[in-house]
């Protein structure tokens, strides 16, 4: 499992811990993300479909 | 095999809201949303076009077409959604599973965080592999090359069929190809984190089709391929001609046979992940019956989307899949059967989807293999039911359209968790960002799809299934749909792939769907991913003969994983600028004319060096404190 511990302790701990809280689903992240999708969807088409 | 979105999107995601100051997990969430419409993508090219070829749709424009392949679509990454958020936490938390590019895309977004020494190694491993993945292209080397074998020889070879001198012979002889290792930083990458075992089972099926059936079948069958297909008059074809041979032997006689070991490899991969689904299934059961305040005091980072919802939603795809199905086939009863089977096939192959995303990654997940399989399956049914004819041919494929994009979805959404599993991202947020991505790519795609056909056609061809638009799997989609109902299949194919699986699991192996993959792609691919895990294999046994200790150890596993993650990331990257210059049709520089084979060796060489060297190089000193560390 992979994460954030220190070499000898093998126990899952993530990046950013449960209990810390920090701007998540904001929505310049999710703007980001549906821009990106927009952008990058015409590219993997054009790119894989005639092949 | 797909080129990556995961990657393009963490690094510009990143980019972008490292300027504006953005926190490490907003970063997941634009990376979740940016990189889902990949997988709709993939699951669509394979399938719409295969409503054209089949004739099940006469006319493709915006009018017929467009509402008709969103709601397939939409219908499809919906279901994956709601299938893998039934399954997130027992497939994220399973120790078997590596998850290669969920721990390259994690790599990212951590050594932006670092901006350290670990920064230092992704982000130039990353230029580096850009730079070697461009010089490919520029026709430095050849990044692919097949070598011609000859099997006996045509006109002198022959098997004699008894044991006296005057037994009759059976002649034979060929002349078939095998491939090098595709000269690919991003695939090295990928074998380098599964590690050597799991790249050697992987590369085995390319051995046993490559290696053993090509052969086999061109040496017993080369006279019969020379008089039935060479020009009249040719008794000895070049090698152009054996080449097209081989190719279409792999295609249209191992492919399948893949295909029937896949079959059984899911089954068996299904029948190993009993209890993770029972529990997986129990826990989203149990969870339709907690409160919303007990829903709202789980951890954070084991928050999915209630299951009530999960559930109802899966209700309302089943029953507008139902009367999708009747307009298909023309009749209620094979429409209400093809939905069901739909969702229970749909669920089955999305965890075997995700499975595979955690051994080999999403880039390497054989959605048409599983595509294949979902068709035959519907097929089947149709046949038995009597549906035959355009309407069971439409009815068939539409199984396989939302079954596809909803494996895709399903293997692309996991590895994406698995992201949001090491950084501690809330997974509630990534799937509700994930309905988000996969709406906006449904209802965006057809234009795209469009544009392509009608750009064939504009300049002379017949639009999808044209030579220029050969839209290969969906081809072969609208071939097996064709043949199966109506009676053309070669079932013996799939026949003794079926029982090559079961063989497989009599001696053990222990991944039969990972062996039948790796007859299924392309021996360049499962060769280079091969070669990583070799790369592995002597970084790990370099570093064990050093007697480091555990922090050093810690450190060496940490820049091997970085570096990996670099190469993987890098050329994903120059693969969409590649991409934009091949549909422009710029030109692109061109080095040589006709690299020599030792330059592609050398760049490998260079290559595997610096995989070794960068993580050997980063033990630092045995006094240093053990380091945060990506444990797989």
């Amino acid at each position: 499992m992979s994460t954030t511990t220190t070499a000898p302790q093998k126990k899952f701990r993530s990046y950013v811990p449960d209990n810390t809280t920090m701007p998540e689903f904001t929505l310049r992240a999710v703007l980001l993300g549906l821009v990106l999708t927009v952008i990058l969807l015409p590219t993997l088409i054009l790119a894989c479909a005639p092949a | 095999m797909t080129i990556a979105a995961t990657y393009p999107a963490a690094v510009i995601g990143m980019a972008v809201l490292r300027l504006m100051k953005g926190s490490i997990l907003e970063e997941n969430i634009a990376r979740t949303v940016g990189s889902i419409g990949e997988s709709v993508a993939a699951g669509a090219i394979f399938t719409i076009p295969a409503f054209v070829i089949s004739g099940a749709w006469p006319v493709f424009d915006f009018e017929h077409a467009y509402w008709k392949s969103s709601i397939l679509m939409l219908v499809g990454g919906v279901l994956g959604i709601l299938f893998v958020t039934l399954l997130r936490r027992v497939m994220v938390e399973d120790p078997e599973l590596p998850f290669p590019e969920s721990v390259a895309a994690s790599q990212i977004h951590i050594a932006g965080q670092q901006g350290s020494r670990a920064a230092k190694i992704l982000f130039g491993n990353m230029g580096f592999a850009g730079v070697i993945y461009l010089l490919g292209q520029f026709n430095l080397f050849t990044a692919s090359r097949d070598f011609i074998v000859r099997v006996g020889s045509l006109g002198s070879s022959f098997v004699r069929m008894g044991r006296s001198a005057t037994s009759p012979k059976l002649p034979a002889g060929a002349i078939t190809t095998v491939s090098a290792p595709q000269i690919s930083p991003a695939y090295l990458g990928v074998g380098y984190i599964i590690g050597p075992r799991l790249a050697s089972l992987n590369f085995a099926g390319g051995v046993i089709a490559w290696g053993l059936l090509v052969p086999l079948i061109l040496f017993l069958g080369g006279p019969t391929l020379v008089a039935q297909f060479a020009p009249a008059g040719t008794t000895l074809p070049d090698t152009t001609f054996w080449t097209g041979q081989a190719v279409a032997v792999w295609s249209f006689i191992v492919r399948p046979i893949a295909v029937g070991g896949m079959l059984v490899g899911a089954c068996y991969t299904l029948f190993r992940m009993r209890k993770s689904l029972g529990s997986g299934m129990a826990r989203a059961v149990s969870d339709l019956k907690k409160s919303a305040a007990a829903h709202a005091d789980t951890a954070r980072t084991e928050r999915d989307l209630n299951a009530k919802f999960v559930f109802s939603g899966l209700l309302v795809v089943l029953i507008s899949m139902v009367f999708l199905y009747k307009s298909y086939a023309d009749a209620w009863v094979p429409g209400m059967v093809a939905a069901v089977v739909m969702i229970i096939v749909g669920f089955f192959f999305a965890a075997v989807s995700g499975n595979l995303v955690g051994l080999i990654g999403s880039s390497n997940n054989p959605i048409s293999g599983l595509t294949l399989a979902a068709l035959m399956i519907a097929a089947l049914l149709m046949v038995l039911m009597g549906v035959s004819g355009i309407h069971g041919i439409a009815a068939v494929l539409g199984v396989a359209a939302v079954v596809c994009i909803s494996s895709a979805v399903a293997g692309e959404m996991l590895q994406d968790l698995k992201v949001g599993h090491i950084l501690g991202g809330t997974p509630s947020k990534m799937q509700i960002g994930d309905f988000m991505g996969v709406t906006v790519a449904s209802f965006a795609l057809l234009p795209v799809l469009l544009l392509l056909n009608q750009a064939n056609i504009n300049s002379g061809g017949m639009g999808f299934g044209d030579r220029q638009l050969s839209a290969p799997q969906a081809g072969l989609m609208a071939m097996l749909a064709r043949g199966i109902v109506g009676g053309e299949m070669a079932w013996p194919l799939i026949v003794v792939g079926i029982l090559m699986g079961f063989a497989l699991i009599m001696i053990e192996v222990k991944s039969p769907m990972l062996f039948a993959v790796g007859m299924y792609l392309p021996l360049e691919t499962t060769f280079a991913i091969f070669l990583g895990g070799m790369i592995r294999w002597v970084t790990d046994k370099i570093r064990d003969s050093k007697n480091f200790n555990d922090a050093q150890k810690a450190r060496v596993e940490n820049a091997g994983v970085l570096t990996a993650s670099g190469f993987i990331a890098g050329e994903a990257l120059m693969g969409i600028v590649i991409a934009v210059f091949k549909y422009k049709q710029w030109p692109l520089p061109v080095i040589f004319q006709h690299p020599s084979a030792i330059s592609g060796f050398i760049v490998l060489v260079i290559l595997a060096i610096v995989m070794i060297r960068v993580p050997l190089a980063s033990a630092g000193s045995p006094d240093e404190p053990a380091p945060p560390t990506a444990i797989m």
